[in-house]
Order: structure tokens, then C-alpha cells, then sequence
């Protein structure tokens, strides 16, 4: 933490076209990389080609976001003071050291998002990934920045697991870092932002989610149903902004389901390395039995099942629940796995109602034809983000991304993250000779 | 060509180290859970 703290404060020296310089070449080596990233991102995930390909994208948006972040630290406002003969300047200037951590499901963008406008901002970063994806979450990037010509001590890498190296809580009740940035599950992330709070750390908690995707009475139902189908599916399920909760009106309830379910029970599953497979393996066997308990427990409280999946090696097939009610113990579970359950209502207004009756607020989508209305209702949710006409996984670095409630705090995104990562100085100059009342 | 399991180290200070006293983890395919590397995890506080 000392040789971050030092290196921080030689990096915050460096100019905006150095920074910058560091993270285009970053970008070179990925892109000259790429078929190894993919490789690894497959086996050591279980994320689909298809998965490792989205999850490059973001990436490579995300660093050239960054980019534009350089610009924006070390700048200077001058304002005018209120007393005669003072000069105000209010300095941005970086915050610090930085602790990321990220986690097992989409672990490249997920870190990345941290690391690179937080280098861009003059910071320096200790950064832990999820152990079980320490390739995908820390290697490729570390390594990226250290062949960019990083200095020494301005990326730090941790492999480990602090539940089992003896280090606990030590990371995050460490008085260096100013900031923790975290990515994870709402029970790991309540306990941060505890520790965060008690040692006056900020934080951006970005946590779990019960995602509604909402099927209005007006809707296109085909397409409603393509786009359920990958906001469900995609990554076997397991990304924050998932579409948990498909809450459907009655009078298309019957149509909306039958096709889900033909198209849910048709995608190819298997090898994560075969170009074809739309479902891969969830990332270790405690997951599985997560997903297998929470369907198990589906099925004895009596929910009515349209497709029964399996279990075929390490892979969990496609499951849709119908008729689920929304304050089941089922909808009220964020199940992080290939399992769809659909909720049927009977007015448009009850669908926006209980879409945001979840102790959760990440993502939402709602289908309909009526864009006026649809804006109206989409105010109404209590979530961070809303789609409208697509379905809840989106990412994109130039916009707030961030949830309410359960889901977290803080916004990613440029230029939210700037007031994140960085803090302000005030240097006042009083250039005449002031006259005090005593 | 890189292999990026040459680098399941810890990277610190610009050094690719080897944790010398804590725990083994063994990271899994989440496919076929063979092992595909195994991480030396720190024993000291950083």
C-alpha cells in the first residue's frame, strides 16, 4: 500500500497526453491479444464466445472512454472572492489510492471500468479480482498496463481470497485507499459499505438485481420475446442487470409464454469453446446447487413449470416458471442462473406497480408501442436504469450506470465516475491586506 | 503469443511475485473442472 501510495503521487505528475499514451497502448496489446483473451476468457468463465466477445467490446469502450477522462484532473477554476483582494482557485486533483474489486461473472468490463478512467485520473489502484477468475479479472489487464509502461506501483494485482488467507477485512480497513470500488453480491456489499463507512472511505457498490422485464397489453410480442430471450439467457444468467422477473399482461400472457418457452428450450447448450453454444457452465458447483435449490424450492411451494430443464455435466439447461406470483418467495430471489419466471397481471398500471416491488433497483425493460407512455411509466420504476423496447443488459461508458435501493450506490460511467475519483482542493490567494474585526 | 497462466502471480510494485506462505487455491474450468492453474495466495499484509 506505501509503494502505491508513493507511485500514486509521482503519477499524478505525469501529464494528460503520458496518461492517455499508457491506455491507447493498452488497447494495442488487447487488440493484438484478442484470440488468447477469448480462449482463456472460456475456460476459465464459462462464458460463451459469444459472451467473451461483448465482453472485449465494453472493454475496448470502456479504455477509450477512458482516455477522455486524463483531461480532467489537475484543472483549475477560478473564482471570484467574496472578500476584497482574494483569489480563489478550486483545484480537481486525483483522490488517491484506489481499491477495486470485481467480481467472477463478466470479470474483464468489470474491472476494467475501475481500473482504467481511476489510472486515467492520476490515481493508482490495488485491485483484487474474484480468485476464480483471476486471468480474466486481473492478469490480462495487469499485464496490458505493465507492457503500456505503467510505472511501477501504479497497478497492484492481488490473487487472492481474503476469507482464506488469513487478511480478512484488512483490504478494506486499510487507511491508504481512499475509495473502494466493488462489484459484487448486496450481502458482501452491505459489509463493505460498513467498513467503508466506519473508516470514512466513499464507495461505489454496484450489487445485485431482480430486473424486471415488462410486457405491456400493446406490445410487439415477438419481439418482446427475442429480446427476453437474450436478456435472460445471456452469460447462463449470471450478470447483475439480468432479466429476473418477466411481468407480462394476461391478454397476451398465453402467446408471450408459449413462444418463450420454443425459443428457451431450442438454444444450443454445451461447450463454452463451440461457436454455437448460447448456454455454458455456471462457474463452480456452488452456484449450481444455488440455482438447483431455489428451483427445487419452486417446485414444492407448487410454481407451475412450461419448460423443465436439466442438469447435463456442469451446464444447467433453460427453466420457465409460470404463474409465478410476485411476492413468492421465487420472484423475490435474484436466481443468477438460466431460470425465467413469468408473472402475468392484469392491467399495464399493476405491471409498473410491481415491477419495483423487489428490495432491488438495477435494471428494467418495458415493451410497448406507446413511447410516450412508455417513458411515463418507465419515470415510475424504481431503478437506475430503464430500456425501453429492449431488454435489461446494457452497458454503455458514457452514460450513469448504477442502481437504487439493495442494488448499490454510486454511478460508473463518464463523467460520473470523475466526482468519484477524484476530490477538489481550495487554494485562496488573498493579494491585499485584509482587515479583520478584532 | 502470450499465456497468461505464466502470470497468476500477485503484481506488486511492478513485480510479478509468488505468494510464499499462504494457501493454494486451485482455479477450476467451470466446464469440465479441471484444474487450470493454481494461485500462491499472500501471507503477509500489504
Amino acid at each position: 500500500m506505501t509503494t502505491a501510495q508513493a507511485a500514486q503521487k509521482e503519477w499524478a505528475k505525469t501529464t494528460p497526453e503520458e496518461r492517455k499514451k499508457v491506455i491507447r497502448k493498452v488497447i494495442a496489446y488487447l487488440e493484438a491479444h484478442k484470440e488468447e483473451i477469448i480462449d482463456i476468457y472460456t475456460s476459465e468463465t464459462g462464458g460463451t464466445i459469444l459472451s467473451a466477445n461483448i465482453a472485449l467490446q465494453i472493454t475496448f469502450e470502456e479504455l477509450e472512454e477512458a482516455i477522455k477522462f486524463a483531461d480532467e484532473v489537475n484543472i483549475v477554476k477560478e473564482v471570484p472572492g467574496m472578500i476584497e483582494g482574494k483569489e480563489n482557485h478550486v483545484y480537481r486533483v486525483p483522490l488517491g489510492v484506489i481499491t477495486s474489486i470485481s467480481p467472477f461473472n463478466f470479470p474483464l468490463n468489470l474491472s476494467v471500468r475501475t481500473i482504467a478512467p481511476a489510472i486515467a485520473l492520476g490515481n493508482a489502484v490495488v485491485h483484487k479480482p474474484d480468485v476464480a477468475t483471476g486471468i480474466t479479472g486481473g492478469v490480462i489487464l495487469t499485464k496490458a498496463f505493465e507492457e503500456a509502461g505503467l510505472p511501477a506501483g501504479v497497478l497492484n494485482l492481488l490473487l487472492t481470497d481474503p476469507k482464506t488467507d488469513g487478511t480478512g477485512d484488512y483490504l478494506l480497513e486499510h487507511p491508504i485507499p481512499r475509495f473502494i470500488s466493488f462489484t459484487g453480491s448486496t450481502a458482501v456489499g452491505r459489509h463493505v459499505g460498513e467498513i467503508a463507512g466506519r473508516n470514512l472511505k466513499k464507495v461505489a457498490l454496484e450489487l445485485g438485481g431482480n430486473n424486471p422485464f415488462i410486457v405491456l397489453s400493446d406490445a410487439d410480442v415477438d419481439r418482446a420475446v427475442d429480446a427476453a430471450i437474450f436478456g435472460k439467457f445471456v452469460h447462463q444468467g449470471q450478470i447483475c442487470m439480468i432479466t429476473n422477473r418477466i411481468i407480462v399482461h394476461k391478454d397476451i400472457a398465453d402467446e408471450f409464454t408459449a413462444k418463450f418457452v420454443e425459443r428457451a428450450k431450442a438454444l444450443p447448450f454445451g461447450d463454452p469453446k463451440d461457436p454455437s453454444t448460447v448456454i455454458g457452465p455456471l462457474i463452480n458447483e456452488r452456484q449450481l446447487e444455488k440455482a438447483q435449490a431455489i428451483i427445487e424450492n419452486a417446485k414444492k411451494a407448487g410454481v407451475k413449470l412450461a419448460l423443465e430443464g436439466e442438469r447435463v455435466g456442469n451446464v444447467l439447461t433453460p427453466y420457465v416458471f409460470t404463474d409465478v406470483k410476485n411476492d413468492s418467495e421465487l420472484a423475490q430471489t435474484e436466481v443468477f442462473s438460466p431460470v425465467a419466471m413469468i408473472i402475468p397481471v392484469g392491467s399495464d398500471e399493476e405491471a409498473i406497480k410491481i415491477a419495483s416491488e423487489t428490495e432491488y433497483g438495477l435494471s428494467s425493460a418495458l415493451f410497448t408501442q406507446n413511447l410516450e407512455k412508455a417513458e411515463q411509466f418507465a419515470l415510475q420504476i424504481d431503478s437506475g436504469v430503464t430500456h425501453i423496447n429492449d431488454q435489461t443488459v446494457n452497458a454503455q461508458p458514457d452514460i450513469p450506470f448504477g442502481g437504487n435501493k439493495a442494488s448499490g450506490v454510486g454511478r460508473f460511467g463518464n463523467p460520473w465516475l470523475i466526482e468519484e475519483f477524484t476530490t477538489t482542493k481550495w487554494v485562496s490567494v488573498q493579494k491585499k491586506y485584509r482587515e479583520f474585526p478584532f | 503469443m502470450v499465456n497468461f497462466k505464466d502470470y497468476t502471480k500477485q503484481y506488486i510494485n511492478g513485480e510479478w511475485i509468488e505468494g510464499t506462505g499462504g494457501k493454494t487455491i486451485d482455479v477450476q474450468n467451470p466446464f469440465d473442472r479441471s484444474t487450470l492453474y493454481s494461485v500462491k495466495q499472500l501471507p503477509l499484509k500489504i
